[in-house]
């Protein structure tokens, strides 16, 4: 009797030990490629900047203080360093911005996928996976193209007499909202589309039948049963919008920074690491609170239907 | 006439979508376009051409480049592919055991960081193993791309095993076959499709990446996409379009085999 | 010396959870079943059978108890190396297979030589009738095709045991009735010991050698199909098997295997009593409604009972009448066989008397 019991344990703790053998490679490459050196952030934020980059042994507040203060050179005061702050905003203002945006067209884009018939839905779906997987580089490169001073757009409206001299659209932050809206959106319409494509269409008709409008039946029966999309479509957006560096870098120029823009610089020409991780951190906590927004939003939504 | 009412529909969502999928391919089209341009501006299209292209294919730097990045890709890909395929069977089709979560978290972390977080950690990291150990070869780059692949193989080779029929293993082993024949002549084969999306996904994801690449290369060890980078900070020629297209056409035809392998159930 | 049992359980209990979640799906059973003959396991929906399947199959070890095959204990063997195969309920062929490749798959993985594989694929594929189909894929194949493929490839490595957990269950009527008449005889051909897994009493009663009847992990009844429709062990056993009346009384007298039992409704009437049984006070009287009539009730020596005619229900054979008995309580269930072209004797609200088969009455152990 025993014996049997004795070997269904055996059993499971082997079973368990060689999935941890399994998984050892996958977690030992993430540990040091990964993981671990983001620890070594943390420790660099709390050391003193070396003369040419880099950092010096010395346990120093400055990178922290740095985040939102300015030192004045001369009396040694502090105060709230303007450029940080405004960058932090703009980073903040222009993600929200994307992801609004993106939800806007992403959502009637992901419903009109989800309510083509099973033949053609497959090919629409394909045509969203394909920016999806295709190079953000390039398509911010090919933003670029459109709006630079000559680009597309100034080159024709100049060939045709409507304007004198090119327009300024590079470099503002439009241009940035624009590039990261256009890069960002299969993003958005990827898990939207895939909690639409679950919604039961005879709750739908059960609404029509109870004398809801389409738009009330968009607002009190579609929209509430696809809110894990929504959220979930709005966190993938706001997460790398948060911290773009391609795009901001490409089509914001040397003026109109982003966060990522920010933290480049200090391994840059700021050459002061201690305020790059510290910024990085920064920025790695604010992805958490939003990452707990959405875990929290999405563990009740389940708990809810479940 | 009136239209018939459909309870699918909703009023300008199919307009809105197909602005929509217009917006996306717009700039798309118009850079594939003019990387056959004869001239120089995007003002005038002066007529096909392959002068680009041929000039991209003499450019030594863009051929090395391009040759790094695949290299780079395909080993990240196939380490990245063999290690999530082994996470993915070491993290699916159990009772809940300690450290599981631990190790879904541990797998999907590059996911959750910001990529110019990484980026800055990786950069401090390998400088100091640069000095530590003197080595300043591809290794590095190829450490970052397999880890940040990881994840993205791990999805699709997850979601196949998680919609097996586990009662098959049963079967096989029912008829037998024991636990390392059950896993090579029916979880494996069965599995295959999940592997090839997995890595092509992978392939795909390194190929593509800028920022992680930007921070850990030493000097000279330019991909394609961080030769590009630093191109269209600096001039922009045509050339730069014909590069894209190429890249573009690349992408497309992995993507193309992964959403077939992927769509196709068995 | 007597024959070793083909697989003989010995006390095997099956517990999953633990704590207060603990839940016996198998519960203290022992239960021998006998070289080549077909034993099914019948209960109703969650009381354990397909458990005690997997426990055979080795796909679960048992918290407790013995599992013998030809009197080797092989509780914890694992299932690759068990002489035992299994028809799965939702067949699990391989979908990368061939038909011909599944019915292979056993051999190949015994490392059996490859002529001896081929001849033995080709003759289960006549064996079940498939030989036109082996190179198909086998989501390509139907239903019924699917089925025969996967007792083909169970039967293909010639095991002691076949287990079959409801095999038939996903089909429609007719290919069932064909295929319970084919798996009849694959039993007979192969000299197999078969092991059903069925919640259709019907099918257990006309397939099997020997039933057992489970309830909650338990069992409760082995015996042959006769010995359990006609002599129900207990009450559960009388009501899952077929319909059946039940009536309360108190014995009179005994004599023999006959007792005179009175009862309120039907006054006394007379009642098969099971071997050794000890009567003590109150005990319950069962009797299928085969084995009573209706009768006028105006002729009260033929009648022992008398009640009120709540439904008729036409079964194309048979017509099924509902009556409430006298004291107003026990709805009395019996069945007439129809005669062609001749209309229901009583109607709806009728006052009928009840006639009873004499002797077909029978005593519940309690
Ligand atoms: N792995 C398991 N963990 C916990 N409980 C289980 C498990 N497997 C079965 N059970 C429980 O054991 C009981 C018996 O299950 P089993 O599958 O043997 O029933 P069954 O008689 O085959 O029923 P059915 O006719 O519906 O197939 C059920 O109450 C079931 O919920
Ligand atoms: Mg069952």
């Amino acid at each position: 009797m025993t014996g049997v019991a004795g070997t269904i344990e055996a059993e499971k703790s082997r079973d368990i030990r060689k999935r941890w053998l399994l998984s050892l490679p996958a977690l030992l490459i993430i540990l040091i490629a990964a993981t671990g050196p983001l620890l070594i952030v943390l420790v660099y934020s709390f050391l003193t900047p070396g003369p040419y980059g880099d950092v010096q042994w010395l346990p120093s507040p400055d990178g922290w203080i740095s985040v939102v203060m300015e030192k004045d050179i001369f009396d040694g005061t502090f105060s709230l360093a303007d450029a940080h702050v405004s960058i932090f905003i703009r980073s903040v203002v222009l993600s929200l911005a994307t992801t609004v945006l993106t939800l806007l067209v992403g959502f009637p884009t992901a419903y009109f996928i989800a309510t083509r018939p099973e033949k053609t839905r497959e090919l629409w779906l394909f045509l969203i996976t394909i920016p999806f997987w295709t190079n953000l580089l390039i398509r911010t490169f090919a933003i670029l193209e459109i709006i630079r001073n000559e680009g597309l757009i100034n080159g024709l409206m100049l060939k045709f007499g409507l304007i004198s001299k090119p327009v300024q659209m590079l470099f503002t932050d439009g241009a940035i909202l624009t590039g990261m809206a256009y890069v960002y959106l299969p993003l958005m319409v990827l898990p939207l589309y895939a909690s639409m494509e679950k919604l039961d269409f005879r709750l739908v008709e059960a609404g029509y039948d109870l004398y809801a409008t389409p738009f009330k039946v968009l607002r009190k029966i579609i929209i509430p049963l696809v809110k894990p999309g929504v959220v979930a479509g709005s966190i993938l957006v706001f997460i790398p919008a948060l911290g773009a560096y391609v795009t901001p870098s490409i089509l914001g120029g040397g003026k109109n920074l982003m966060l990522g823009n920010l933290i480049e610089l200090q391994f840059g020409q700021g050459r002061n690491w201690p305020l790059g991780s510290a910024l990085s951190i920064t920025l790695m906590l604010i992805v958490m609170v939003a990452l707990l927004v959405y875990v929290r939003n999405a563990g009740s939504q389940g708990s809810r239907h479940g | 006439m009136a239209r018939a009412f459909s309870i699918r529909r909703q009023r300008g969502f199919t307009a809105i979508a197909m602005t929509c999928f217009f917006a996306l391919y717009l700039p798309i089209a118009v850079l594939v376009f003019y990387s056959f341009n004869a001239g120089e501006s995007l003002a005038a299209f002066e007529g096909i051409s392959l002068r680009w292209f041929a000039q991209a294919f003499e450019n030594q730097q863009v051929i090395d480049a391009s040759i790094r990045s695949l290299q780079i890709a395909s080993v990240a890909a196939i380490v990245a592919t063999i290690a999530a395929t082994m996470a993915a069977l070491a993290t699916t089709r159990t009772e809940p055991y300690r450290g599981l979560t631990l190790k879904y978290a541990f797998i999907n972390q590059p996911l959750m960081i910001p990529e110019i977080v990484t980026a800055v950690a990786l950069l401090i990291f390998f400088a100091r193993i640069k000095i530590w150990t003197g080595y300043s070869g591809l290794g590095y780059l190829i450490a970052a791309h397999t880890a940040f692949c990881i994840p993205f193989a791990y999805l699709p080779i997850r979601a196949r095993l998680e919609n097996m029929d586990l009662t098959l293993e049963k079967a096989a082993a029912d008829l037998y076959a024991t636990p390392w024949n059950a896993f090579r002549y029916v979880t494996l084969p069965l599995l295959w499709p999940g592997i090839l999306a997995g890595f092509m996904l992978a392939f795909v994801i390194s190929l593509d990446d800028v920022v992680i690449t930007e921070f850990v290369k030493s000097a000279g060890q330019d991909t394609l996409p961080t030769y590009m980078l630093g191109q269209i900070r600096r001039t922009i020629t045509p050339e730069m379009n014909a590069i894209s297209t190429l890249f573009l056409l690349l992408s497309v035809c992995v993507v193309t085999v992964f959403f077939i392998v992927n769509r196709k159930r068995v | 010396m007597a024959e070793l049992n083909a697989v003989e359980i010995r006390h095997v209990s099956k517990i999953f959870g633990f704590g207060e979640f603990a839940f016996a799906a198998v519960d203290d059973t022992s239960v021998s079943i006998r070289q080549n003959e077909f034993f099914t396991l019948l209960g109703p929906s969650g009381c354990g059978k397909t458990t005690l399947l997997r426990l055979i199959a080795g796909f679960e070890y048992p918290t407790s108890g013995e599992i013998m095959l030809n009197g080797e204990d092989i509780a914890a063997m694992p299932p690759f190396k068990r002489p035992i195969n299994t028809v799965f309920q939702s067949y699990a062929l391989f979908p990368h297979m061939t038909v011909a490749e599944n019915i292979g798959f056993g051999l190949t993985m015994l490392g059996k030589p490859k002529q001896e594989i081929r001849d033995r694929v080709d003759a289960m594929l006549k064996l079940v009738r498939m030989e036109a189909l082996a190179g198909r894929r086998t989501s390509q194949i139907s239903g019924g095709q699917q089925q025969r493929v996967a007792l083909a490839r169970a039967l293909a490595p010639q095991p002691k045991v076949l287990l079959l957990d409801e095999p038939l269950s996903a089909l429609d009527y007719k290919l069932r009735k064909d295929m319970q008449i084919e798996l009849k005889r694959l039993q007979a051909e192969t000299g197999i010991t078969f092991i059903f897994v069925t919640h259709d009493q019907e099918e257990a009663l006309t397939m099997s050698d020997r039933i057992a009847v489970m309830s909650s992990g338990k069992i409760l009844q082995v015996g042959n199909p006769r010995e359990i429709y006609d002599a129900p062990a207990d009450r559960f056993v009388a009501d899952f098997i077929g319909e059946t009346n039940f009536l309360k009384g108190r014995i009179s007298a005994m004599n023999g295997g006959i007792a005179d039992v009175d009862t309120a409704v039907a006054g006394r009437i007379s009642a098969t009593v099971p071997l050794d049984f000890q009567a003590s006070g109150e005990v319950t009287v069962v009797l299928r409604p085969e084995h009573a009539t209706l009768c006028p009730p105006n002729q009260p020596a033929a009648c022992q009972m008398t009640g009120t005619l709540e439904n008729v229900v036409y079964f194309g054979t048979d017509t099924h009448y509902h009556v409430r008995l006298s004291d107003g309580e026990t709805l009395f269930t019996l069945r007439e066989q129809n005669k062609p072209l001749q209309s229901a004797r009583f109607g709806q609200g009728d006052t009928v008397g009840i006639a009873l088969e004499a002797n077909a009455a029978r005593v519940l152990r309690n």
